[in-house]
């Protein structure tokens, strides 16, 4: 956790202005607006359906793959809406990335799960160099350097899940995006992800889904916290310095939230 | 409501400072009747005391660290395990004080007072009222109590000023006074500390409510 309120403001690489998401007919963001500072690691904490996955999909057009959704408003990236008709959303994707709950490496070898998102952006540089750079940020080529062609499959979850984030490292984007990241791991496991994330944040800018409000304490500077109103739809609560939302948040919602004492 | 088991807890803490309260107030008011009525039975009680609130302040703070540790509390209910941390910690520095009053007392031996007591006991008087006044502020989160307890603890300043005026001039017109005034000098000294005590409590209040720090003076 930060310790100290970086206030000295570090620069927004993402803006997010009034943006409101609809699955078909069901809205599940309404009027969603904050900036994601750059380098810094920004956590989405609040109940299940409270649309933080959704909000956290939306960063990289993931929710288009959802058939009749809809969003309104923008999400400026780069000085560019990325909701624009111009904007092609691979292209977003190779800048955000991705890394989801439960580990998903490719039915391949170690060495060609790194190497997939360079293989289809037609990468012509040197693999093995940046299979290396990739695997040794996300803290697994000790573990993995002298069986890069075993199957992904022989890896630990833990271990699979850090090879997911080195497979979206790989193709060097800006942000990281992580849904719920270490959900599906053991405690070990999770300190070893956590502990990249503060790695990482030196080089990316990470946005992090998590239900563990202790983890959101630890690893993020910032918190946002949202909340499904009585129209189901989900609403941005609070945002905020994490040590302020986790010592003295400005809303009651917040502070019930946090200390278990939501009904 | 959830967290039933959590805030039972800290409603067992919170009986557990009670009764540490009734205790250091008793070893005021004990100290200083002790001190007025030369009993050197009473001094030694007010003594073994002593052992009675350190025993309560090390279980208050291993249940309080346990209750961290278990439940990770955030936001206000971890200013409240805090808080619960501090006051026990200023009740038993409180006790401490009162101790020393009574060994001071042994120390004076069996003699008369050099004087008749009447601001020292003015002191104890106050400084278990501004000990009241701080719990029931802490207990109540009222941040306009703990104020007034700020504004107490001038009086107390005066009234040990006073104290230490007139004693010196007492050993000073009288030389073989001065190891008794000086003792005495040193239990004003001891009730002053006493009522900065209920002053940091008073302050503790404040942070438990508003979550920030602040000095009152």
């Amino acid at each position: 956790m930060t310790i100290n309120n970086e206030q000295n403001q570090s620069k927004d690489i993402l803006k997010v202005k009034d943006l409101s998401f609809y699955y078909g007919d069901f809205q599940a963001l309404k009027d969603i607006s904050l900036d994601i500072e750059a380098n810094k690691v920004t956590a989405l904490i609040g109940p299940s359906g409270c649309g933080k996955s959704t909000l956290l999909r939306c960063f990289n057009r993931m929710n288009d793959l959802y058939p009749n959704s809809k969003v309104q408003g923008q999400i400026i990236f780069d000085d560019l809406d990325i909701y624009s008709q111009s904007i092609d959303p691979v292209l977003i994707r190779s800048k955000v990335g991705m890394v989801f709950q439960k580990p998903n490496p490719f039915p391949k070898s170690i060495y060609d799960n790194v190497a997939f998102g360079l293989r289809i952006n037609g990468f012509a540089g040197n693999y093995d160099e940046e299979i290396e750079r990739a695997l040794v940020q996300s803290a697994l080529w000790d573990e993995v350097k002298d069986r890069l062609k075993d199957n992904a499959f022989s890896l630990s979850g833990g271990q699979q899940q850090r090879l997911c984030i080195a497979r979206a490292l790989a193709i060097r984007p800006d942000v990281i995006l992580l849904d719920e990241p270490t959900s599906a791991l053991d405690p070990i496991a999770t300190v070893k992800i956590e502990d990249l994330v503060n790695v990482l944040k030196k080089d990316y800018t990470i946005i992090i889904v998590t239900h563990n409000m202790q983890q959101a304490a630890r690893v993020s500077d910032k918190t946002a916290f949202l909340l499904s109103g009585e129209d189901r739809c989900g609403v941005l609560i609070e945002y905020d310095y994490t040590q302020n939302i986790f010592s003295n948040p400005k809303m009651k919602q917040t502070e019930d939230y946090i200390t278990g004492r939501f009904s | 409501m959830p967290r039933e088991e959590f805030d039972k807890a800290l409603k067992e803490l919170q009986i557990s400072i009670n009764a540490v309260e009734k205790t250091v107030k008793k070893m005021i008011n004990g100290s200083i009747d002790a001190l007025n009525n030369r009993d050197i039975d009473l001094s030694n009680k007010i003594i073994d005391m002593d052992d009675i609130v350190d025993k309560y302040k090390d279980e208050i703070e291993a249940k309080a660290i346990f209750l961290i540790a278990s439940e990770q509390p955030v936001a206000g209910d971890l200013r409240k395990i805090i808080t619960i941390m501090r006051v026990i910690m200023e009740l038993e520095r409180m006790a401490d004080y009162a101790e020393g009053i009574a060994k001071i007392n042994i120390r004076i031996g069996d003699v008369d007072l050099i004087k008749p007591l009447i601001d020292i006991p003015k002191m104890a008087e106050r400084s278990i009222e501004m000990l009241s006044l701080c719990l029931k502020g802490y207990r109540d989160s009222d941040v306009k109590i703990a104020e007034k307890v700020c504004d107490m603890d001038d009086e107390m300043d005066a009234l040990k000023d006073r104290i230490i005026n007139e004693l010196m001039q007492i050993s000073m017109k009288n030389p073989s006074t001065s190891r008794q005034a000086t003792f005495l000098i040193f239990i004003a000294h001891n009730l002053e500390r006493i009522a900065d005590r209920s002053t940091n409590i008073a302050e503790d209040t404040i942070f438990l409510v508003t979550g920030s720090s602040r000095e009152l003076k």
